[in-house]
């Protein structure tokens, strides 16, 4: 099967980090803003496609930070988006949002909320302001994530404070060169993690695998990278990896699942994965799985790059119901209700659909955040059963 | 006075009461009746058949308990139906002369402005709550008559419901040859039966969980200020138990009656059932985890929709009522989420009536429609009695 993957950028951090990822791993690429001279540079690209929103609220300027018409815009463009995400056909959304700004803060959920109905996953990668950029920054940050966390199926936080926020105190460093260089370990992530899922190696971690990610460690991720080069790069590579300043603890106990990433050149030994591997098991809390692939490039002769996903939720079975029927948790159909705004209810149709809810035949379907309320919460939320 | 009757047609069951209102305000319920309903889903007809014969049913057994003379022709509703809804609207009428003094008729226009507020064509209105009044746009009062104003304004709470369904209810009415004199909101009278009025000045939130939907209503001060209500309920946990486990839906309802708890049981604990002659076994930690997501969604929606407009932070306490608040922990639940102590209602009833020491939850919102009605019917023979009294001038004075 052919899998197809599109990375999101949405405002001027998100849409950042997109193109440039994109292009360093010829992906496709959508970025959104409300800022039209901020995506002006990136149409240029083949690999990007940017979509300016909400002209007729703030003139292609931007939101000044104003979030009550950013939210409405998020609301005016639900159609837009909904239509962009169709015609991408992409299998997963990679999606890079910076919050504390109007536009990532909001235009997120809007396009979460759009990929839940259209049952396209999602990986989302959110960067967190650094705290001397105010109080108020701050504060529109915290709501807009708590918004995403909800829609998003699995996300992880990069803190621009805990990437470089050591960097300012240097005085000739200044807040845009801080986050530039914020912005290279992301990119950088993203690039290694592509690599590993698209390169073949000695084993082999494939997009599917990614795919069973967003199911399996719904929530919250953490990445966390080494890179090394020479005689000595075992030695350097591996207390990056674990107290690299992605902010990741990796001894912390709440980690159930790891992905290990291990990428090299020609060179690179079976003994040092092994060490790599044995070093993360005693590290790990005692009942992690942990799951390793290589990658193989003759460019990168001499270096080691490790990459790992740390899930804090792992499942590998959801239920007795077995996967192909979690899929038929049905997308809503126009015709059932959404709570909270009943001016949507159109004729109210039978709910026949799922055999989730096979007793409620007959019944009007109501919907909730893309989701149809009848169907067991428990499929809904990933909630993991022990004894099935 | 006459006697007053009141129906609920809920998922599981028909109940109705009927009840002797006094001049003093207090009431007496003198039958009360319970009829098993399959004609039900999430508080929506599908079956009407099936309803008419639960409807018949409960009015044969309300009439034999008066002592078999009455005959029921009109009664009150109840309506749990999932899809209720209320928002605030406003109207205002400008006094004929600068800093005039209020009257009656300005009120009343005033009122009249409010309720020429346009509502979505397939929404039904339920009752227009008066809030209190406003004086030249910024004064509240509760009583403007004879106050001096350039305008007044009256801000009133609309309850409305999904229209087809409660023709189809109204409709299933008449097809038992009934009549209704008013409908009532589940959630609101619940609230009225659950708490007292102190309770509602100092911000109280009801939720009624019942087996197709559950409805809430919000007291702040006299008034309520927030009534809702989605079509999800009792029902949806066992549905949820079956997929689960692969449990009958009878097995599925009493694992979650004896076992089920709304907060997560971490022990893990192994239960013994028999389903197709065979022994099971189903750990009580993976039910637990069950019904939690399921309550856990429910009870977030409906803080949700309180927390618009910030009326959480004006409620102090909770109280849950509907045979569904008899989850095992669902206070707990309940209070973890909302952050404020959470109480089950059970409020006493005749002892003819119910067995001692029963839980008496699952009538809370016929007790709150009961208090609703009886005051009706006050204003009613207060009305009759003046016009009586104008009846009596007129014949003095013209013989
Ligand atoms: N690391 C990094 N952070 C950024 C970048 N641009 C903005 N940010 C952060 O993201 C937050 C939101 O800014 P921005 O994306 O420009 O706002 P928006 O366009 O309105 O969504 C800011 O407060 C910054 O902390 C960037 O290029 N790199
Ligand atoms: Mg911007």
């Amino acid at each position: 099967m052919l899998e197809k993957f599109t990375i999101f950028g949405i405002g001027g951090c998100g849409s950042n980090i997109a193109y440039q990822a994109a292009i360093q791993n010829q992906m496709q690429a959508i970025c959104i803003d409300t800022d039209s001279i901020a995506l002006e540079n990136k149409e240029q690209s083949p690999y990007c496609k940017t979509l300016l929103v909400g002209q007729n609220r703030f003139d292609g300027l931007g939101t000044g930070g104003v979030i009550a018409t950013a939210r409405m815009t998020a609301n005016d463009i639900q159609s837009e988006l909904r239509k962009n995400l169709k015609k991408a056909e992409t299998s997963l959304a990679i999606v890079v949002t910076g919050i504390g700004g109007g536009t990532g803060s909001t235009i997120t959920p809007a396009l979460l909320q759009v990929a839940r109905s259209l049952s396209i996953p999602t990986m989302v990668f959110i960067v967190f302001p650094f705290s001397i950029e105010g109080s108020e920054k701050n504060k529109i940050a915290n709501t807009a994530v708590k918004n995403i966390c909800e829609l998003a199926d699995i996300y992880c936080f990069f803190k621009n404070d805990d990437l470089c926020g050591s960097l300012l105190s240097q005085t000739e460093v200044s807040l845009y060169d801080a986050m530039e260089e914020s912005s290279e370990h992301i990119i950088s992530g993203i690039t290694m993690l592509w690599r590993l899922f698209k390169k073949p190696g000695y084993i082999n971690l494939d997009l599917a695998t990614l795919l069973s990610c967003t199911k399996k460690g719904r929530g919250q991720f953490y990445l966390s990278k080494g890179i090394a080069y020479g005689e000595t790069r075992m030695q350097e590579v591996i207390p990056q990896l674990l107290s690299g300043n992605t902010g990741v603890n990796v001894h912390s106990n709440d980690i159930k699942h790891a992905i290990v990433g291990v990428y090299g050149g020609t060179d690179l030994r079976l003994n040092e994965i092994s060490e790599i591997v044995s070093c993360l098991t005693t590290q790990l809390p005692q009942d992690t799985s942990i799951a390793l692939g290589t990658a193989i490039d003759p460019t990168l002769d001499g270096s080691i790059e490790i990459i790992t996903l740390l899930f804090k939720n792992w499942v590998e079975q959801y239920a007795s119901i077995p996967e192909a029927t979690i899929e038929h948790i049905s997308k809503p159909t126009q015709a059932m209700s959404s709570i909270g705004d009943y001016k949507k209810i159109v004729t109210p149709q039978t709910n026949t659909n799922s055999p989730l809810c096979e007793v409620f035949r007959g019944t009007q379907g109501i919907v909730y955040r893309g989701e149809n309320l009848d169907e067991p919460t428990y499929l809904r939320k990933r909630i993991p059963l022990s004894s099935i | 006075m006459e006697l007053s009757v009141i129906l609920e047609i809920g998922t599981s069951y028909t109940r109705g009461i009927v009840i002797q209102p006094n001049e003093n305000g207090s009431y007496k319920i003198i039958a009360m009746a319970e009829a098993v309903n399959t004609g039900v889903k999430k508080s929506e007809i599908v079956n009407k058949d099936n309803t008419i014969t639960s409807i018949k049913t409960a009015l044969k057994s309300l009439s034999l308990m008066c002592g078999g003379d009455i005959q029921i022709r009109s009664v009150n509703l109840i309506y749990s139906g999932g899809n209720i809804d209320c928002e605030q609207i406003s109207g205002m009428q400008t006094l004929q002369s600068n800093n005039a003094v209020i009257e009656h008729g300005d009120i009343h226009n005033a009122l009249q402005n409010a309720k020429t507020t346009h509502l979505q064509e397939d929404r039904f209105i339920v009752e227009d709550i008066l809030l209190d009044y406003m004086l030249n746009g910024t004064q509240r009062v509760d009583n403007p008559i004879g106050m001096t104003a350039q305008s007044i304004h009256t801000n009133l709470i609309r309850l409305h419901v999904d229209k087809n369904r409660i023709e189809n209810i109204l409709n299933t009415l008449e097809d038992c040859s009934l009549d209704y004199e008013k409908v009532y909101i589940s959630g609101l009278c619940s609230a009225l039966g659950a708490t007292t009025p102190q309770q509602r000045e100092e911000g109280v939130l009801v939720i009624n969980f019942g087996g197709g939907s559950t409805t809430w209503a919000a007291y702040v001060g006299k008034n309520p200020r927030a009534v809702g209500g989605i079509p999800i309920g009792g029902d949806h946990i066992t549905n949820d138990i079956h997929c689960a486990f692969k449990t009958t839906a009878k097995i599925s309802e009493t694992l979650k009656r004896q076992y089920g708890s709304a907060t997560i049981i971490s022990k893990h604990q192994l239960l013994e059932y028999q389903q197709d002659f065979t022994n099971k076994v189903i750990d009580q930690c993976d039910l637990s985890r069950v019904i939690n997501a399921r309550m856990d969604e429910t009870l977030r929606i409906i803080h949700e929709y309180i927390s618009r407009d910030n009326l959480i932070e004006a409620i102090t306490n909770i109280v849950i009522c509907g045979k569904g608040a008899l989850l095992n922990n669902l206070t707990t639940l309940t209070s973890n989420i909302f952050e404020r102590p959470c109480k089950i209602a059970n409020p006493p009833l005749p002892a003819n009536l119910i067995k001692p020491g029963a839980n008496t939850t699952a009538y809370v919102p016929l007790i709150g429609a009961a208090e609703c009605c009886t005051k009706e019917a006050i204003l009613e023979e207060r009305k009759k009695r003046s016009d009586n009294k104008i009846k009596k001038i007129f014949q003095k004075i013209f013989g």
